[in-house]
């Protein structure tokens, strides 16, 4: 992960900024996806997908879909 | 010191008639064995009042209770249904919630992040298949939901049957229900002044024998027996789930210049000047009057400690007005005033029970027998 990112995303953990994540994690995994690193975009997708989740985001259903094309998630 | 048991001559006793019975032993106010005991057969058997539903109010509210080491979850869910969920993490049993507050989605468990719905579904379970694998053939979603605890909201009690073994709410309830179907409406929470808590020093038996007798309150209480007389009340009983007592000269008067709340609507003539309080075994102790309701809900810390959860209701929106609001602090103060006024004989009964020849006491026939109902009650659970 790149080294802004990561400070960003420590960040907002740090302040518990659950909805800043969401975008931080999806960000990151569309990258790797866009470069076909599908284990890697899949991994930060879940994370990103967990908290969504937990904020009741809409684009939770995205990417539980996302996950499901590549057979993680049902 | 000879260990205390449950036998069957001690228990006996307790289970003859009020003019014969003897009362529950020492061992089952002074001994933590004894207390475990009870907690099984006479609580978690049983429907416990456990918290308030106002307390979690909108869909997506969530609270955690313990309940006698049982660590629970309130949830309203999305339909706005209350649910009692084990506040335990179906992986590896971690504590879920441990603050109140709303959830904004899901409950997501803090260690390993599997989310739950707030019905209760558990919605994914992250890397649980290795790094990125959401899924596993061993992971079988449908038998991993958060567990369910038998719940039922009664005049915005929230009542759980811990152990699954109690009948339905409402057959247990059913002749209280029927008693006080006149109630049966929407009651309105007072506010930050109509709720509080008094910590005692006593098991919680003894606040159930205590609030369901009136023999005390000329003793105790001489300001309530200045207008409401030991003569003006009588006994309500009922052995298989409830007891207490009633007024005939409920009479209330919290203002000079004749302000007063309203009543609930459709109430019979009885209501005029009948007030009742009656302790739903095992834990809740209820008051109705034509104006307004409380609830004590006992929440049993150890064996020689209570919290007694307040919270004070009223029949019609209007009593929650500005203008009444200082006649609902007179009447909060009034009501916590009565019941701090209980606590040195609880405790001093609980401090009594340590007396190495106390027998169990003995019955008046005439003025115990809703106390005597209430030990009958716990024997009789007891010996199941
Ligand atoms: S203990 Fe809850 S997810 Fe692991
Ligand atoms: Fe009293």
């Amino acid at each position: 992960m790149e080294n802004g990112v990561g400070r960003q995303i420590l960040d907002a953990y740090k302040r518990c900024e659950f909805r800043a994540l969401v975008q931080l994690y999806l960000d990151v995994a569309d990258d790797h996806e866009a470069r076909a690193n599908h284990d890697a975009a899949c991994y930060y997708w879940t994370v990103a997908y967990v908290f969504a989740l937990q904020e009741g985001m809409d684009c939770a259903e995205e990417l539980r879909q996302k996950l499901a094309a590549h057979g993680r998630e049902y | 010191m000879e260990r205390p048991t449950v036998t069957e001559s001690t228990l006996s006793a307790v289970l003859q008639p009020v003019a014969t019975a003897r009362g529950l032993p020492n061992a089952h106010y002074v001994d933590p064995e004894m207390h475990q005991l009870e907690r099984e057969k006479a609580l978690f058997d049983n429907w416990v009042g456990v918290a308030f539903g106002k307390d979690v109010r909108e869909p997506g509210s969530a609270m955690p209770v313990d309940f006698m080491g049982q660590p629970l979850l309130l949830v309203r869910d999305k339909a706005g249904k209350l649910r009692v969920f084990q506040n335990t993490c179906r992986h590896r049993g971690m504590i879920l919630i441990e603050e109140a507050g709303p959830i904004r989605g899901a409950i997501r468990c803090p260690y390993h992040s599997w989310c739950y719905s707030l019905e209760g579904k558990l919605v994914t379970t992250p890397h649980v298949g290795g790094p990125g694998i959401n899924i596993a053939p061993e992971i079988v979603r449908e038998e991993l939901g958060l567990i369910e605890i038998r719940s039922h909201v009664w005049q915005d009690i929230v009542f759980a049957n811990i152990s699954g073994k109690a009948p339905e709410f409402g057959d247990y309830a059913d002749t209280l229900l029927s008693r006080w179907r006149e109630f049966e409406k929407p009651v309105y929470h007072g506010g930050p002044e109509s709720s509080f808590k008094l910590e005692v020093n006593c098991n919680w038996k003894l606040a159930v024998e205590n609030y369901c007798e009136s023999y005390h309150l000329p003793w105790v209480h001489p300001e309530l027996n200045s207008y409401s007389k030991l003569e003006d009340h009588y006994h309500i009983i009922n052995s298989g789930a409830f007891s207490g007592q009633g007024t005939l000269v409920y009479n209330p008067r919290l203002d000079d210049t004749g302000r007063k709340f309203a009543d609930f609507d459709g109430l019979s003539a009885k209501w005029d000047k009948s007030a009742e309080y009656i302790a739903l075994f095992p834990n809740v102790l209820l008051g109705v009057h034509r104006d307004h309701t409380f609830a004590i809900l006992l929440q049993p810390v150890d064996h020689q400690t209570t919290i007694e959860h307040v919270e004070i209701y009223y029949a019609q929106q209007s009593s929650l007005g500005d203008d009444v609001a200082d006649l609902r602090q007179k009447n909060a103060a009034m009501w916590r005033a009565v019941f701090e006024e209980d606590i040195f004989v609880v405790e001093g009964m609980q401090r009594g029970r340590n007396g190495l020849k106390f027998d169990g006491g003995k019955f008046s026939p005439a003025m115990d027998e809703p106390t005597h109902t209430f030990h009958h009650w716990v024997a009789t659970q007891l010996s199941k």
